[in-house]
């Protein structure tokens, strides 16, 4: 964990935290446990995870069992700093009961003869690996470990891709026996321990991954604490997933689909007020989360078809194309990004890129927009996007960019339809009446945003019919898509996003201005009431999908909630 | 969600009524609908930020349009922010900014800002009411020239992104034309402030003052207009003479004075002109004759588009100042200009 706290803060911080807890903690003696992850280096991921955590303590009294640590290849390429002294006293403050170095722990599981398991401790109790299989000390799949090992590796290397030379290497093979240990290790955790809940900053990649996957298997709920907003998490409960689970993401896809059309579509006609204001938020990127733009340009000022018809001659042309032909926005993913854990069409996400670039100039009846990332940098070390549009400089009406060199004024009067895998414009832009052809699965691609198509086959055929429909003049979006657009913004955004004293907004930086707020708001708010812990209460009990900020499930409560339409 | 004709809006969109003609020195104010590359400011509308940059006006059905822009001390730091690595470090070149309004090349800027100097220039410039579409808007594009679409190839020793940090001060939208005489010639530096010419902008402290302008290049703009006579006069002393003491000093600028006349009186080859339509990239036919002072008459032919001048002259030539333009026309031999604020200093009536 990354801390940039002055060790005096640093020292009234855990003092003021450890006697809050003190006093707003049930007794939890009992042999019951939460597992919570403090393995990412960002202090605020641990510290919405403990969070969550006690405030479940107050639902279900458990002991605290947190995994921490880092290794050299999280450390090298992406941490910027781990430090597991500041999390033991951290978690001291929180009044967790064990502390383990997870990754020391998975050095001792990976030089492990097979026949030696390497037993360990919670507190005092000794826990030893077992199981038969293919993977040692665990019941995990070899291709489902393979998997979390390739996302890993590829993230790590910031690659698109392996080839499959690079998947016989050392240092792939390396990371898979760490994978095997962190296998070893959660199953050993869940299979032994009785256990209420994983909680966890992330689900992707072998550290956090494979700990959701065991979780799974052994049908404990994981609570994902969201890195954004003010306090968003999703929980998959064991009893909410029919037969072997697909993973995480995939499940949650379908819950969150069900939850939608059940409270938030069947609830509108309350919500449309409220909706429309979030609308109005977003669009002038007042709010969060709204992670991919920031500052003037993230901004969308058009208002009317005739400055959307201006804005869109000027821009046209700034970009060379061709103002006849309607255009269509290739959204590229982060390439890296927590490769096939979600359903998608293509075999990655890169692939969905170059087989979409390649197909543009046999669709010659529209502009092509390119638009690679605006992080790409902190995904991809291999030029994969220059080298992409390079192969395709020649096509006319073609252009490549970043995304960050484009204004949402000019995105938004130009694309005619957005093609992404997975990515935040695939509900961003239908709530505008923008259409959007996604290849994938996203939390929200069960709400019937923007158009989801399942295999490669009805992706081209729908693109084709598409480009076909916009030459024709015709629309691609429905005012009904456009309103379950805004109903999940304002779902993401209002109602799945839980305010709380007790929570700093993610945006609340640096580290010290972080700390110093929640201490002050630990010390001088009582703490009766506040809503990080109604809203855990309520998820728990009535075994939700998320956190809420009220009673979405009665309308009467909603509309008590909800301020009525201003206009009347 | 009620029915909308758009999308785009909420049920939480209000329309903030803009009286006309406003004036603007703030971003903020609701005149200034949508923008792209460019930062609004509080005490003036704001500065590009990227080249091209856009700036989306409200405006009634037809009417004049005045800007006042300036590079400053600013500006060096703005281009320096936003301009990526890959573009090659220059010193101060001069920027050449094209003005496009309603996607129509109207005018264009030479902008030389050395040292972070302020200088200033106007554009000026009427919508007819057929230019302005239902809701009112004047989308008006600064392009560096290196960034324009356009067929011209990019004369050497210009700035690249020369948009980028350019300031727009104040705004005038909907000002009917003046009613006033129209002027036979005006001065080198009221007629830069008209943006009749464009040489390297105004001073600040020599705006609304007439007398002659320094080109502080082989470049210079003629804007769209009528037939045009240009006076240009040798620099009364060197460049090396302009010491910060010099400037205080009658003895340095005799001395200077001196200097140039007999500069003058060494055989000297006369400065020649090329000139190119910034919207086509042609050749601009330009007629010029020199007299044995060295002053120099520049004539060009009506223009729909503006013109970039390039003066070629030999290395021991002192350098050109504007004195005067005057408007004319074939048959008459002096015609109305088109483009005048009342009040303006230097006009000639």
């Amino acid at each position: 964990m990354r801390l940039e706290v002055k060790p005096v803060d640093f020292e009234r911080f855990l003092g003021i935290a450890s006697v809050f807890w003190r006093n707003n903690l049930p007794a939890s003696d009992g042999d019951r446990w939460i597992v919570v992850e403090a393995l990412h280096h960002q202090s605020r991921n641990v510290l919405r995870n403990l969070l969550f955590a006690n405030a479940l303590r107050r639902v279900e009294p458990a002991r605290i069992l947190v995994l921490t640590g880092t290794d050299e290849h999280w450390y090298g390429t992406i941490w910027a700093d781990f430090n597991v002294e500041k999390v033991e006293r951290l978690c001291e403050a929180f009044h967790v009961a064990e502390v383990i170095d997870v990754h020391a722990l998975a050095d001792r599981f990976t030089a492990a003869p097979d026949g030696e398991p390497p037993a360990f401790d919670v507190a005092g109790e000794r826990l030893v690996p077992s199981g038969e299989g293919p993977v040692r000390w665990s019941g995990i799949t070899p291709g489902k470990l393979d998997a979390s090992t390739y996302a890993s590796v590829c993230r790590l290397d910031l690659v698109p891709r392996l080839d499959p030379e690079q998947r016989e290497d050392a240092r792939y093979t390396g990371r898979g026996l760490r994978s095997a240990a962190f296998a070893g290790i959660y199953e050993t955790l869940f299979r032994e321990l009785d256990t209420v809940a994983f909680v966890t900053s992330h689900v992707d990649y072998d550290p956090w991954g494979l700990g959701v996957e065991a979780a799974l298997r052994h049908e404990v709920p994981v609570v994902h604490v969201q890195s954004t907003g003010s306090l968003k998490a999703y929980t998959l409960f064991p009893e909410k997933v029919a037969g072997e689970p697909e993973g995480f993401r995939a499940e949650m896809t379908r819950e969150i689909g069900r939850y939608f059309d059940d409270h938030v579509w069947a609830n509108r006609e309350i919500i449309r007020p409220s909706a429309e204001l979030v609308a109005w938020r977003s669009r002038s990127n007042l709010g969060r989360p709204s992670w991919w733009r920031f500052g003037a340009s993230a901004v969308c000022e058009l208002r009317t078809p005739g400055e959307r018809a201006q804005f869109r001659a000027y821009t046209m042309e700034r970009l060379g194309l061709d103002p006849a032909l309607p255009v269509v926005t290739v959204f590229n993913h982060a390439v890296s990004d927590a490769l096939g854990t979600n359903r998608e069409s293509f075999g990655d996400l890169a692939g969905w890129f170059e087989e979409t670039v390649r197909a543009a100039p046999t669709l010659p009846a529209a502009n092509w927009l390119v638009l690679d990332h605006p992080d790409q940098d902190k995904y991809d070390s291999t030029g994969h996007f220059a080298s992409v549009a390079e192969a395709h400089a020649s096509f006319p009406n073609m252009v490549f960019m970043s995304s960050k060199d484009l204004s949402k004024n000019a995105l938004w009067s130009m694309t005619d339809l957005g093609l992404t895998v997975r990515g935040s414009v695939s509900n961003e832009l239908p709530a505008f009446g923008i259409p959007v052809l996604q290849t994938g699965w996203s939390e929200w691609s069960s709400c019937s945003v923007s158009t989801v198509v399942t295999d490669r086959e009805s992706y081209w055929k729908t693109l084709t019919s598409f480009i076909e429909a916009l030459a024709r003049g015709e629309s691609l979006i429905t005012a009904e898509q456009v309103e379950r657009a805004r109903l999940w913004l304002w779902f993401y955004r209002g109602a799945a996003d839980v305010a709380s004293l007790l929570v700093p907004h993610w945006d609340l930086m640096p580290e010290q201005t972080h700390f110093r707020a929640l201490e002050i708001n630990m010390r001088s708010v009582e703490s009766d009431g506040d809503p990080l812990f109604s809203a855990v209460r309520r998820m728990w009990n009535r075994r939700e999908p998320f956190l809420t900020r009220f009673d979405l499930t009665s309308a009467e409560a909603l509309s008590e909630a909800l301020p009525a339409d201003p206009r009347g | 969600m009620s029915a909308k004709a758009t999308y785009l809006l909420t049920d939480r969109d209000t329309e903030e009524t803009v009286g006309f003609p406003a004036s603007l020195t703030d971003g903020r104010h609701p005149a200034v609908r949508l923008t792209e590359g460019f930062s609004r400011r509080v005490r003036t509308v704001g500065r590009c930020t990227s080249s091209p940059s856009v700036l989306g006006l409200a405006f009634p059905s037809g009417g004049g349009l005045r800007l006042r822009v300036a590079v400053d001390q600013h500006t060096p730091t703005t281009w320096e922010d936003a301009t990526g690595p890959e573009v090659p470090r220059g010193g101060d070149e001069p920027r050449l900014v094209l003005v496009c309004v309603q996607r129509r090349l109207r005018r264009a800027l030479l902008l030389t800002g050395r040292g972070g100097k302020r200088k200033n220039a106007e554009i000026h410039l009427d919508l007819e009411p057929d230019e302005v579409p239902p809701g009112g808007l004047a989308l008006v594009e600064f392009w560096g020239i290196h960034e324009w679409r356009g067929a011209v190839a990019v004369p050497p020793g210009l700035m690249p992104r020369a948009a980028t940090g350019l300031s727009v001060l104040e705004a005038e939208l909907g000002r009917g034309p003046a009613p006033e005489p129209m002027p036979r010639r005006i001065d080198g530096r009221t007629s830069e402030s008209l943006g009749w010419v464009s040489t390297g902008g105004v001073p600040t402290r020599k705006l609304g003052s007439a007398g002659p302008v320094a080109l502080d290049s082989d470049l210079f703009v003629v804007n769209p207009g009528p037939a045009l006579r240009l006076d240009l006069a040798p620099l009364p002393r060197k460049a090396s003479a302009r010491t910060r003491w010099g400037r205080y000093s009658q003895h340095a600028e005799r001395a200077a004075e001196l200097a140039l006349q007999a500069l003058l009186r060494t055989p000297m080859e006369a400065p020649g002109f090329t000139a190119v339509d910034l919207a086509t990239g042609a050749d601009f036919a330009v007629g010029d004759t020199c007299d044995p002072d060295g002053r120099v008459e520049v004539r060009l032919a009506p223009r729909t588009a503006p013109v970039l001048v390039r003066i070629v002259r030999s290395q021991q030539h002192p350098g050109l100042r504007l004195m005067s333009c005057s408007a004319e026309d074939a048959e008459q031999g002096v015609a109305d200009p088109v483009l005048v604020r009342t009040g303006q200093a230097g006009i000639e009536g």
